[in-house]
């Protein structure tokens, strides 16, 4: 079901200093989610999870998951409160 | 593969554990159920071998039928590192119970825990996890040797009574 | 205060070192993540929603001049020159890296500090009466057993890998002022009776706490001679270790324990336990007593005049200043001396965050007018126990120049409030800008005086860490939908008459939660029989009915508009 496939990026923390990455092009971890790279089916995820997976096995990541992105206007926004919290990298207050 | 360690060095393992169902080997040291050692005592007693048991985390000793004196070993299994109870067993089986024999820690036996476990009265280990090895290999312990608690180490208790020593020497 | 000696010196820097260890082997890979993190959590280290989160332990709420200068330098070096004080009475600083952690650990050990089992399902920083030691209510000075607790609660090999968390609280003074209903363990100084006459001992209460599940802890022993407290203590650990539940978080904790079991088997299992544990083995030796009961010998005050002619004078021409002294400066045990309360909530503020400065000139003023002496409460706030009555005025001037000179401690703008969801990982909502918001609309310090004495307590989660169940007003952010809603609980009490709030009605948005308090504070003000009636009595005096018909409306019961919302 390729059309229910809700765009994904990868997001993580650098393991050394704990600051929020997301997974861009060439296995790259990125400070802003604009740069991330995005998943729009499921094969595509699984790719960027499996690079993710080996930026943890090397210790440069942790806490890798994926999360919901809004694509329409082009660069990735992240849909959740949570999330775009995270991806301006501080608190609202 | 797994390593037996006990006294600060690996060591061979001269017990053989055994199936609740297998037959029971000749003159050798063997590791049995609770449930088998309670239902083939006196066969198990016959064997003139000594005796381990091995329990799981949910153990209660029945102090009045088991008869502790007459094992050699007791075997607490932690599933997952992050299990602790089988830190009170030991405490148990150490304090309350005063079982003098070996009690030893199989599973996930990590370094990080092993100086807990020493300290509640496990002496021997299973090891399987490959970096745990080769750090006990290159005899390098992570330790706070400070405690502040009554410091039980392998079968001799090193202080009567409120911590506030070092301890674990003995387990360089 | 307590003072490390050798062994004390050795201890936390030997777990320095190992920690130090640890995080090189995590970054060269010997640990996986799954391995390090209850280590690096035993070492109060979070990684939170936007870095790594250092809690420092404050133990028992306590702190010297000394100490609170080098957490406001540890924040200004390796964090952001700030930090969030929480209801554990701990210090956080959201802006910490892995890398520098185990220096961090090492310079607070230079002050005798650590951030040992601050979190990890392990045995907590202990909690106690903020007043502790200058209280006029006091029946013996709970910091003692407070610092025995730490001392046999760190690296205790035993109780490290718990079922969950496990925090005591305690208390010697007649006024319950640490909640100690809603810890795992709490324990309250009492004078002995009957064949115990003369005594003073424990009363034990065991499985209270908020969370999902809340419950007020329910009475475990009636009386514990003191000298037994460790080994009544292990005991009860180690029934809890070996039978709380380990196959669901939310059901793991010792509160699900003590009622699945009934408080009555609970505590025939530890009195079993406790029967069978040598407990000279165990129990504090009384030489060890006496050595550090000295370090909490009281000081050597003069008793003086409770009346100060230019504070008297002051107060009748300065309305700021009569106001914060009402509301923050205490009795104190001796006569013209006072307990000075600092609130970290001035309105607009996020509640219980100091700047490095702040820190400074707080430690500054306990050095010239407290004695050297510094307590956090679990509310948040920051208070110098002992102050001269002629010395309060400087102390007021002082603080005003740091804008900390709020005067509304347990007012309504006194908001405890968590992190919420700006910094926590596990937050379905914010905190801080709901509580901001609110305190704002009752930033005039008229209308918070007319209010009165009410506990407001924001979570942003169902784990309560702004304790919202102990509200007398709690606010619980919750996730409806994808958008951040609240749910109002009215009635809620962290004192003697302990009591969880019941939940009110459906959850607002969050820019209708002030309005929402400002209704419930209406019924409040028109209904109340006098103004010596707090909001407590109120609601229980009219119960829920006129709060729900004034925010739901009478047509719609609120039952209805959960099912709604469901
Ligand atoms: S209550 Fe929830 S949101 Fe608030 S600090 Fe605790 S876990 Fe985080």
């Amino acid at each position: 079901m390729a059309s229910a496939f809700s765009p994904q990026v990868v997001t993580a923390n650098r393991l050394r200093v704990g600051d929020v990455v997301y997974l861009a092009a060439n296995d790259d971890w990125v400070p802003e989610l604009t740069d991330a790279s995005v998943a729009t089916d499921a094969a595509q995820l699984s790719a960027l999870e499996a690079i993710a997976a080996k930026a943890v096995a090397s210790q440069q990541v942790v806490g890798v998951y994926a999360i919901d992105v809004d694509v329409s206007a082009g660069s990735p926004k992240a849909l959740s409160v949570k999330e775009r919290i995270r991806a301006a990298r501080g608190p609202t207050v | 593969m797994s390593k037996l360690w006990k006294n600060s060095r690996f060591v061979n393992d001269t017990f053989v554990v055994v199936d609740d169902a297998a037959p029971l080997p000749q003159a050798t040291p063997v590791i049995v159920s609770l449930k088998r050692w309670r239902e083939s005592r006196g066969e198990l007693l016959a064997l003139k071998a000594p005796i381990g048991v091995a329990v799981d985390a949910t153990a209660e000793f029945d102090v009045a039928t088991d008869d502790l004196g007459k094992l050699a070993l007791i075997a607490i299994p932690f599933a997952k590192f992050t299990d602790g109870r089988g830190y009170s067993l030991a405490r148990r089986l150490r304090d309350t119970l005063t079982f003098e024999g070996e009690v030893r820690a199989t599973g996930e036996v990590l370094i990080d825990q092993i100086p807990l476990m020493l300290r509640c009265g496990f002496d021997s280990f299973v090891v399987s996890h490959a970096p745990t090895l080769r750090t006990l290999e290159a005899g390098h312990l992570s330790v706070v040797r400070e405690v502040y608690q009554t410091a039980v180490y392998g079968r001799a208790r090193t202080t009567p009574s409120f911590g506030r020593v070092p301890v674990l020497e003995a387990a360089e | 205060m307590y003072r490390y000696d050798e062994f004390d010196h050795a201890f936390v820097n030997s777990r320095v070192a190992q920690f130090r260890d640890q995080v090189g082997r995590r970054l060269a890979g010997d640990l996986t993540e799954d391995q390090f993190k209850p280590l690096r959590l035993q070492n109060g280290l979070y990684l939170q929603l936007h870095a790594y989160m250092l809690r420092i332990a404050v133990p028992y709420g306590v702190l010297s001049a000394r100490q609170m200068r080098k957490l406001a330098f540890i924040a200004r070096k390796w964090d952001r020159g700030f930090g969030h004080f929480t209801t554990r009475q701990n210090l956080q600083l959201n802006w910490s890296k892995l890398e520098d952690a185990p220096d961090m650990l090492a310079a607070l050990a230079e002050v005798e500090m650590h951030c040992i089992q601050t979190s990890g399902n392990c045995i907590r920083n202990t909690t106690a009466d903020p007043y502790a030691g200058v209280a006029p209510d006091e029946i013996e000075d709970p910091r003692v057993w407070a610092e025995v607790i730490r001392q046999w609660s760190s690296i205790h090999p035993e109780f490290l890998f718990l079922p969950r968390k496990f925090k005591v609280a305690i208390t010697g003074a007649a006024e319950d002022r640490a909640a100690i209903a809603f810890h795992d363990i709490g324990l309250r100084m009492v004078k002995g009776r009957g064949e115990n006459a003369g005594k003073i001992g424990f009363g034990v209460y065991v499985g209270g706490g908020q969370g999902r599940t809340p419950y007020v802890a329910l009475p475990l022993n009636d009386f514990l001679p003191r000298e037994h407290l460790l080994s009544f203590l292990e005991a009860t650990m180690r029934v809890y270790n070996l039978h709380g539940r380990r196959d669901n978080i939310y059901k793991a904790r010792i509160k699900i324990l003590v009622n699945a079991l009934g408080v009555d088997e609970f505590r025939r299992q530890v009195m079993a336990e406790w029967s069978k544990i040598e407990k000279p083995s165990i129990d504090l030796p009384a030489s060890e007593y006496q050595r550090i009961a000295k370090y909490f010998a009281p000081l050597a005050l003069a008793p003086k005049p409770n009346e100060d002619n230019v504070i008297a004078a002051r107060r009748a021409s300065d309305a700021g200043f009569a106001r914060w002294l009402r509301n923050n400066v205490m009795a104190h045990k001796i006569a013209g001396h006072r307990i000075v309360n600092i609130s970290l909530k001035e309105p607009g503020k996020v509640p219980g965050d100091a700047t490095s400065e702040q820190m400074e000139a707080v430690a500054a003023l306990a050095e010239q007018f407290g004695h050297d002496e510094i307590r956090v409460t679990y509310q948040q706030n920051l208070v110098l126990p002992t102050v001269a009555l002629s010395d309060v005025g400087k102390v007021y001037d002082a603080l005003l120049s740091s804008g900390l000179a709020t005067g509304n401690t347990e007012l309504i703008t006194d908001i405890i409030a968590c992190p919420g969801l700006d910094y926590c990982s596990l937050a379905n909502a914010r905190a801080i800008p709901v509580a901001q918001e609110i305190a704002k609309r009752f930033a005039d310090p008229a209308k918070a005086d007319d209010i009165g004495p009410l506990r407001l307590n924001i979570s942003g989660c169902i784990n309560a860490c702004g304790h919202h169940h102990a509200g007398n007003i709690g606010i619980l952010g919750v996730d409806k939908k994808g958008t951040e809603h609240y749910q109002i609980t009215l009635g809620g009490s962290p004192k003697d008459d302990a009591d969880i709030g019941s939940i009110l009605g459906p959850s607002f948005p969050a820019e209708e939660v002030p309005d929402a308090i400002e209704t419930i504070i209406g019924v409040y003000t028109s209904g109340r029989i006098s103004k010596a009636e707090s909001f407590l009595q109120t609601y229980r005096r009219l119960g829920a009915k006129p709060f729900k018909e004034a925010l739901y409306g009478p047509s719609k019961s609120s039952t209805q508009r959960i099912v709604e919302e469901v």
